[in-house]
């Protein structure tokens, strides 16, 4: 009705009464295929089916209402593709395009993949449709000029939390053609992000949870990514290239455009920058079933794994080392004598070199202390444009380019085995028995949603970092009267530690919240809540093969039938707690912990509590340990087989 | 969209207290799409380089309509606007590899400028070094026009993309 009202205002668009006859007959070809119901346009809206039959129904996950053209289309993909099959053929409107209003567009403009998708499936005939020219999109696809995509991970990055699960992004590859030396700097990234206007954390926390902020997508300079993620926190990138028919890039590139005229509510652990970006790319291939495959929570690194598991997907795997990286391997090309001096020239940028010592010399040590500058105050830097840091770092870079030569080429070895899509299943059950010194036996079972400990092999995840979430760990005793003992109750548990080092002297620490069975004097096998935190030191030898760590502890525990401080249901202690990590082989582990807390004008006022496991990762999947205990009083062991998925 | 939130009812509200308070702190920080033709990360209101990563944050908030935007500037008319905002946006590793006389971003730079040959661009900014950066109250713009300006006066660099 809307294009013969137009048909009439304007008679000018006289042929739109044409394309009506051609509209109907292909609104209703479209019904009769279905096409609403198919993988393709139910990605590209991203609807997922929601409720129980009989009450099934669509939800799409976009929140924006500019993303659809029907006032129900977030709940009805069927009534949003004939209103889209109504928009493509409608002529174009009278009132003036603003370029910043995607409402405004043309509906060919605003919904490329869509037409893209409807034309092909339908075999629309460009001599029906109305002709509109898309400026912006244009402009959007002659500067991406995309000839690839890569879906890359940023590793994982325990000094910021947000960030300890890692990060994912696309990279859409410019085409090279006539520019044999282009370089990666000039290809684009097309992030994923909540946008985030609130200052203060806590509210921040809440909001990220819960799904109060809009999360958009956004195109930026690839280069920015590298410079904020290699350079600025350290983080190695990994990317993993699509093959992609030309086809389905196409799809890619003009659904990451459709995009951008919506949000989508942000969760942190479901809806969050990984689930999307794999949405983006299940759009251009719905018939691998990405989504179906993505389990919440969703941990960056396990999209990757769904990526590197779907057969021909991956083409290729390129790995872009951090700062970090990059110093290390610098550092460990060059000599005793020169490690000294390299470490020299990071503290004091006029420090001189020895005498004799030849240009290549000169230029390697330079070079490698510029990196580890860069590293160690890369915040000041980025920060502060003329800080007395950024003024060491110009005198530092002037010397080395008194050398006139230009600096050699340096390859950084690629770490393979720590690919993100080797790592272990993010999930974990386990079972097995237990018993104690008394000679009771127990059956053991466990859970943790996520991710890795120190004990679990360490392919795909860093040597020296823990991170779990919702972990549990009980014992179900076998005697005559059937209990159930909490052992461990873990929200959230990260160890980070950083090994000491001539160039890098970073504290280590490590963080632990949940609930635990207490059994000492303050209660007799009671439940509390614990927090416990501590900061130290850590050196690690050959290779991170054998690590030793030492931290200064505090804990404090609340329960309602402990006896605490001045009878209250509160404890608190502080004091010494260290342990040690051995890679017998990459898929054994032993690891020792111990800590003794002094807790004052308390009892007991000093529990301590030793503890060991040995890991042998039988496959990818599976492993088995072997684990003891020992408290005042009380020794126990056991052995676990733990299935992960 | 409910069946998927469902999982972080139970452990939601403590970790997001604690784990997200300095994730928040970062965040508070800013990284986001702004700016002048950078699109960029934005590091905190300082002057210099940060100044331009910075230059506009109106563009990252929740009232920015379009993400995805068509160009890779939003300052696509003025001179050398590309290479100005590459330089710019890659200080810390363009001044390095400047002293270096070699390194991906001065390849890079040689592309958009439409240079011939990376390594004499390299070679040529490695011996201006010191005039190009006499000292770190060069603002970022100033290095990023001495640097433009000296490779479009070299007829041998042949940078032909500059204006």
């Amino acid at each position: 009705m809307l294009i013969v009202l137009f048909a009439m205002l304007f008679p000018d668009h006289a042929r739109a009464t044409e394309p009506a006859a051609d509209l109907e007959a292909t609104i209703a070809e479209a019904r009769a295929r279905d096409l609403a119901s198919g993988a393709q346009w139910l990605h590209l809206g991203h609807w997922r089916r929601t409720g129980l039959p009989p009450f099934r129904g669509f939800e799409s996950q976009s929140d924006g209402p500019a993303f659809f053209l029907h006032p129900r289309g977030q709940n009805e993909p069927e009534a949003e593709l004939e209103s889209t099959l109504r928009a493509l053929f409608a002529p174009p409107s009278p009132t003036p395009v603003d370029r910043d209003d995607p409402t405004t567009w043309h509906a060919r403009c605003r919904f490329p993949a869509r037409f893209l998708f409807l034309s092909r499936a339908l075999s629309l005939d460009p001599a029906a449709l109305p002709a509109i020219d898309c400026p912006g999109y244009r402009e959007y696809r002659d500067d991406l000029e995309a000839d690839g995509v890569s879906l890359v991970f940023s590793s994982y990055y325990l000094n910021n939390p947000a960030s300890a699960f890692g990060h994912t992004l696309l990279r859409i590859h410019k085409r090279r053609d006539g520019f044999a030396t282009r370089s990666d700097l000039l290809d684009t990234g097309i992030d994923f992000g909540a946008n985030v206007d609130d200052d203060n954390a806590f509210v921040y926390a809440v909001k990220g949870i819960v799904g109060l902020y809009p999360a958009t997508f956004r195109k930026l300079a690839y280069a920015y990514k590298i410079r904020q993620y290699a350079d600025y926190e350290s983080r190695d990138l990994w990317e993993y290239r699509l093959r992609l028919t030309a086809e389905q890039l196409d799809m890619l590139v003009a659904h990451l455009w459709e995009l951008g005229s919506t949000h989508f509510d942000y969760y942190y652990f479901t809806e969050n920058c990984s689930y999307h970006i794999i949405g983006a790319i299940a759009a251009a291939v719905p018939e691998a079933g990405l989504l179906d495959r993505v389990r919440s929570p969703v941990i960056p690194a396990d999209t990757v794994k769904t990526l590197a598991e779907t057969p021909e997907l991956v083409e290729s795997v390129a790995f872009r080392p951090s700062l970090r990286s990059t110093f290390f391997s610098r550092a460990s090309a060059l000599d005793d004598e020169e490690r000294e001096v390299v470490a020299r020239l990071a503290d004091d940028p006029e420090f001189q070199l020895p005498a004799g010592w030849s240009d290549e010399r000169k230029v390697e040590v330079f070079d490698a202390a510029a990196d580890l500058f860069d590293m160690r105050h890369a915040r000041e830097l980025f920060e502060e444009a003329d800080s007395p840091r950024a003024n060491e770092k110009r005198d530092l870079l002037a010397r080395r380019a008194d050398i006139l030569a230009p600096s050699p080429e340096h390859d950084v070895a690629v770490p393979h085995e720590k690919a993100p899509d080797l790592g272990h299943p993010s999930r974990r059950l386990r079972l097995g028995p237990a018993f104690d010194d008394d000679g009771n036996a127990a059956v053991a079972v466990g859970f943790r949603f996520a991710l890795h400990d120190l004990a679990d092999p360490s392919a795909g995840y860093p040597d020296l970092a823990q991170i779990e979430m919702g972990s549990f760990a009980m014992r179900v005793s076998t005697g005559d009267t059937p209990r159930v003992v909490l052992d461990d109750f873990s929200l959230v548990r990260i160890v980070s530690l950083n090994s000491l080092d001539r160039f890098v002297r970073l504290p280590s620490w490590h963080l632990h919240l949940g609930a635990r069975s207490v059994t000492d004097r303050a209660c007799s096998s009671c439940e509390v809540a614990t927090a416990r935190f501590g900061a130290g030191l850590a050196k690690s030898w050959w290779r991170d093969r054998i690590a030793a760590f030492a931290f200064a502890d505090a804990r404090v525990e609340a329960g309602h039938d402990l006896e605490g401080i001045e009878d209250e249901a509160v404890r608190a202690g502080f004091g010494p707690a260290g342990g040690f990590r051995v890679a017998l082989h990459p898929r054994v582990h032993l690891v020792g912990r111990g800590g003794w807390l002094w807790h004052p004008e308390q009892r007991p006022r000093a529990p301590w509590r030793a503890e060991a496991t040995l890991r042998w990762a039988l496959t990818q999947r599976h492993g088995l340990s072997f684990e003891g205990v020992a408290e005042r009083g009380v020794q126990r062991g056991q052995a676990l087989l733990h299935f992960d998925f | 969209m409910v069946s998927l939130r469902s999982i972080c009812g139970t452990v939601a509200f403590a970790v997001s207290a604690m784990m997200l308070v300095v994730a928040g702190q970062a965040a508070a920080r800013g990284y986001g799409a702004a700016g002048c033709g950078l699109g960029s990360s934005v590091i905190g209101p300082t002057p210099g380089f940060s100044q331009v990563f910075a230059s506009t944050t109106n563009g990252t908030s929740a009232s920015q309509t379009f993400g995805i935007t068509s160009g890779t500037s939003n300052c696509d008319w003025e001179p050398n606007s590309q290479a100005r905002a590459f330089i710019e946006g890659n200080r810390e590793a363009f001044v390095k590899e400047m002293a270096r006389g070699r390194g991906e971003t001065i390849v890079a730079l040689t592309t958009i400028a439409g240079c011939v040959d990376a390594s004499q661009v390299g070679n040529r900014l490695q011996r201006e070094f010191r005039r190009l950066v006499p000292d770190v109250s060069t603002s970022d713009a100033k290095v990023s026009e001495r640097v433009i300006e000296l490779l479009r006066n070299d007829a041998n660099l042949a940078c032909m993309d500059l204006s």
